[in-house]
């Protein structure tokens, strides 16, 4: 992993709404315990954690969209290879920052991560 | 020539404090008289066995007027006669007055919850009061002095209540509001099957234009398509709507408008969110799609709505070169307005209760002028792009 290398982000159905996503997309819920949960590009094809997600975890994705580990890196978030719960999981702390420093964040993020394009889908929304 | 007065109905409401009736409701009025006339028609004819019809002209000398008081709309029914009697002893207008009374009894009777069936009605009489209050709303009366029976209010549940008492069991009509789904459109028929929330498809009558309206429907369209209808219904006597009888108003509506955001928001089950998302409570909706719009012109930009894990909603819009989003929290009874200014790389935020009307107007208030903004903002660019 190096500055360069891509993060894969699953994107939930309800944070897409007619063509716009949502900044939730990228800022961490509680359940989340401030970090957010990404899949390391230079290991995993943005299509098979995909499939991870969807298929072997039964959760909720529309596609794959992508911020690089210097985006994260810019907002002061450390971007941390846990390799838990998978070998490619890549977990960016959001620890100790403010709900209002979150929200600016998580806009930004999206921003890059819009800019860039779908790594892969969308898919038609499945639960 | 003599007048007198015999009802002065005082609608009392929100709407009418400005001392001004909503057109629509005329059509209520236009039914009071009616109902008048057909219970004099009935009683002179139960006194005059004989006697076929009614004395001519008696229908022409009810009068309507219409007048305002502080607070509150006034209406005045009176009669015209000639004036060759002494006041009170003209059989007309005595007529007239024990026609009111009657009525004014069986309003009573429903209000003051006494035993037993109010006092009937002839059957000529019910169409006329199916129309009366029909256009009322839950926090809405009519209020009407009587000399027998005090005030007496006519409000939507004492609406329904003498209409249920009628023989026979038939659908209650109401004005009604209805966001659904178009599943059709029959023009032969002008009619138009629609989808409530609760999955029921049900038929609405519209007329030529509407049907005209409704050729940009696509067919690949129709059962996602959203219609916002405002008519006149009927309901049943669990009051579930049956049947859009009369569609006054039909606006079909795209799948960014911020109603029919709400409206599928309504839809989202609990564990939305990879088994642990709370979605919103009916009430957060209906409190967020009020505030909205009341603050939103209908025109772009419009928000984008996104349910929150916690049981919220985070509203988001790109006004201009702002990026805000507004979050309704009902754990922490807060709203948070987040503004990010993308040139500037600044934030400005404002958090008030979720419940404090003063403070949500205050920030609706903001809301319009940053909107207001990005419009002139828009236009200037526009007429600098034309020079």
């Amino acid at each position: 992993m190096n500055h360069e290398t891509p993060l894969w982000r699953q994107i939930h159905p309800s944070f897409m709404v007619a063509g716009q996503l949502g900044s939730q997309a990228f800022r961490p819920t509680p359940k989340d315990q401030d970090l957010l949960s990404f899949d390391d590009g230079s290991r995993i094809p943005a299509e098979a954690s995909w499939q991870r997600h969807t298929g072997a975890r039964g959760l909720a994705s529309i596609g794959v969209l992508a911020v690089t580990v210097d985006e994260c890196a810019g907002e002061g978030l450390p971007v941390m290879a846990d390799g838990i719960p998978d070998p490619e999981h890549v977990s960016v702390g959001f620890s100790g920052i403010s709900t209002s420093q979150r929200k600016a964040i998580s806009k930004r993020l999206r921003d890059f991560a819009v800019a860039r394009g779908w790594q892969f889908g969308p898919v038609e929304a499945s639960a | 020539m003599s007048r007198e007065i015999l009802l002065e109905p005082r609608f009392e409401g929100e709407r009418f404090r400005d001392h001004s009736l909503p057109f629509s409701l005329l059509r209520d009025l236009d039914a009071l008289q009616g109902i008048i006339l057909e219970i004099a028609k009935s009683d002179y004819k139960e006194n005059n066995p004989t006697r076929q019809r009614i004395p001519r002209g008696f229908s022409d000398q009810l009068e309507l007027h219409l007048s305002t008081r502080a607070g509150s709309f006034v209406a005045e029914i009176a009669l015209i006669t000639d004036g060759s009697l002494l006041e009170g002893f003209d059989p007309r207008f005595q007529r007239a007055r024990a026609a009111c009374d009657r009525f004014l009894a069986s309003l009573a009777h429903i209000q003051e919850q006494r035993q037993g069936p109010p006092p009937s009605l002839p059957d000529t009489a019910w169409p006329y009061v199916e129309k009366f209050g029909r256009g009322l709303q839950s926090d809405e009366s009519i209020c009407m002095a009587s000399s027998k029976n005090g005030d007496v209010r006519l409000t939507r549940e004492i609406r329904r209540q003498l209409l249920r008492s009628r023989p026979g069991s038939k659908p209650l009509s109401e004005d009604v509001k209805v966001l659904a789904k178009v599943v059709d459109v029959r023009p032969r028929d002008r009619v138009m099957p629609i989808e409530l929330r609760d999955g029921r498809v049900i038929l609405c009558a519209i007329n030529a234009e509407q049907v005209a309206d409704l050729r940009d429907v696509r067919v690949g369209d129709f059962g996602a398509r959203w219609a916002l209808i405002r008519g006149i219904g009927l309901f049943d006597s669990s009051q579930q709507l049956l049947r859009v009888e009369e569609a006054d108003a039909l606006e079909l509506l795209d799948n960014t408008d911020p109603i029919v955001q709400i409206e599928q928001l309504r839809q989202l089950p609990a564990g939305w969110l990879d088994g642990k998302g709370v979605p919103p409570s009916a009430l957060l909706l209906d409190q967020i799609g009020a505030w909205l719009e009341n603050h939103l012109r209908g025109e772009e930009p419009t928000p984008r709505l996104y349910p929150t894990p916690e049981g919220g909603l985070e509203a988001e819009w790109l006004i201009g070169r702002l990026d805000l989003s507004i979050e309704f929290d009902p754990n922490n009874n807060t709203v948070h307005w987040h503004a990010m200014d993308l040139d500037r790389d600044t934030v400005e935020e404002d958090i008030v209760p979720l419940h404090d009307a003063e403070s949500l107007q205050a920030l609706g208030k903001k809301l319009e002028a940053e909107l207001d903004a990005d419009e002139r903002s828009a236009s200037d660019g526009q007429e600098n792009e034309n020079e």
